[in-house]
């Protein structure tokens, strides 16, 4: 259940360029415990680099992000402590390729919260029990496939125990039978009463999981509303333009 | 002509497994240092820091831009110079420090590639669990880079085992001085050929087993 209270996320007029392109010309919002947002819009409208704002990977030119209240771009802020919190599933996967699949999940938490490797093995092995990949713990991730290395993906970051999950387009690179089995994985996490931020194109699933969807296009955001408001009643004709190519 | 270039072989061979022994060794030298050296300059030149990376590009572009002769000469007559208490440091010390530091650039050009042949991909996945930039760097990125890293530093030992040749220039022995020694029992042009033999040898199968170790490396993707 959303908790408003004080946002777990929450930018304010937001800036960023790649050269003498405005990708972000100003975003303001918050993000509460609980939410499930989902960011839809063209591409090249600035989703994935509004994402990879929050957690800091593309630093802000103007602006700021706030994290549970703390600045993030603040020199004096401890950005790995934060980062911890803030589990990130990219579309590319990027899971380790020369660590083992129990290895995947288990490095960082050993390495930065100084977890014992039998507690971090045991969790990992729950983690993996959830998602059907148990029995490939001791593999390396090219013995999997698209959709299993993204699972991977997913509770790696899980095994951090974020208190946000950011996905930036997490089956755009999956061949389209794989793209259900990682779906369900993310809803069970948002239905769980994790807090999600989901880049995606997939419109079905945008509709089914969030409390929100955002519409980002040309480095604002267009519109925003509830999935029914969204989808069903889009007021901007830029949301309406984009809704009738994609649906 | 003299003697034939086998006889020349049979008679002083132990003077050659010297002078081998000496270039094997003294390249080794060259590329072990070279490496650790070379690794602290990749890293500068990989620094945010725009100051660090600028030290780490004129290091390399100076060494890599001059003749190693050179810088073999100014080691030998420059620093005892210039710095008169290290004047019982043997003269060979100065030679090694210029291999040493040659080698450095190349190799730090090397694993500066490695690292950036790593896909950015993984080290965003690892900075966004939290990972320090440190833990990053060693766990995730290096041991993905050494893969690369490694064939490319075995073709510089072979690359320079050649260059050790210049040492002989300073009497150190290696392969190339063993002309030197033998050319006061008047044997001129059948040691060049004997030493030439002797390099390509090493080469070739040095260049074999680097071969072998990319194919074995590969598999592993």
């Amino acid at each position: 259940m959303t908790d408003y209270g004080v946002p777990i996320i929450e930018t304010v007029d937001l800036k960023k360029n790649f050269g003498d392109l405005k990708v972000l010309k100003g975003i303001s919002q918050k993000i509460f415990k609980g939410e499930v947002v989902s960011i839809i819009g063209p591409s090249g409208g600035g989703k994935s680099t509004f994402l990879r704002c929050l957690n800091l990977l593309e630093v802000p030119d103007g602006g700021h992000v706030y994290f549970e209240g703390e600045e993030l771009s603040s020199k004096s802020t401890d950005l790995d402590l934060h980062r911890q919190k803030i589990g990130m599933v990219f579309q590319q996967f990027n899971v380790f390729p020369h660590l083992t699949v129990i290895d995947n999940i288990t490095i960082t938490p050993m390495l930065e919260k100084k977890v014992s490797r039998e507690e971090a093995e045991a969790e990992a092995m729950k983690l993996l029990k959830n998602i059907g990949l148990d029995d490939k713990a001791k593999e390396y991730p090219r013995k999997l496939s698209g959709g299993q290395k993204q699972r991977l993906a997913i509770v790696r970051a899980m095994a951090m125990h974020p208190d946000v999950m950011l996905f930036d387009e997490p089956t755009s690179a999956l061949d389209p039978e794989m793209v259900k089995g990682v779906l369900s994985v993310i809803q069970d996490l948002a239905e769980s009463g994790m807090t999600c931020v989901i880049v995606t194109h997939e419109m079905g699933f945008a509709r089914k999981v969030s409390d929100r969807v955002l519409f980002i296009d040309g480095g604002v955001i267009a519109e925003e509303g509830t999935p029914e408001q969204l989808f069903d009643h889009p007021q901007n004709p830029r949301t309406k333009e984009f809704l009738s190519q994609v649906l | 002509m003299g003697p034939s270039l086998l006889s020349v072989l049979l008679d002083y061979w132990p003077i050659f497994l010297k002078g081998l022994v000496g270039t094997l060794k003294y390249a080794f030298i060259a590329v072990f240092f070279g490496s650790l050296l070379g690794t602290l300059i990749a890293l500068l030149n990989l620094s945010k820091n725009k100051i660090l990376s600028a030290v780490g590009m004129i290091y390399v572009n100076v060494l890599r831009g001059t003749p190693l002769l050179v810088q073999m000469y100014i080691a030998y007559f420059f620093i005892p110079i210039a710095v008169p208490a290290l004047n019982s440091v043997p003269k060979e010390v100065y030679v090694l420090l210029a291999l040493i530091l040659n080698s450095s650039a190349y190799v730090s050009e090397i694993i500066r590639g490695g690292i950036n042949s790593v896909d950015r991909g993984q080290t965003e996945a690892a900075r966004s669990l939290g990972m320090s930039a440190k833990n990053c760097m060693l766990k995730i990125v290096m041991p993905q880079a050494v893969k690369n890293i490694l064939p490319a530093l075995a073709n510089e030992y072979i690359a320079m085992i050649k260059e050790t040749s210049l040492a002989g220039t300073f009497m150190l022995y290696e392969l190339m001085y063993t002309k030197t020694i033998l050319a006061n029992k008047f044997l001129v042009w059948q040691p060049l050929f004997i030493i030439a033999g002797i390099y390509l040898l090493c080469t070739l199968v040095l260049s074999a087993l680097v071969q072998y170790m990319e194919k074995r490396l590969s598999v592993s993707d």
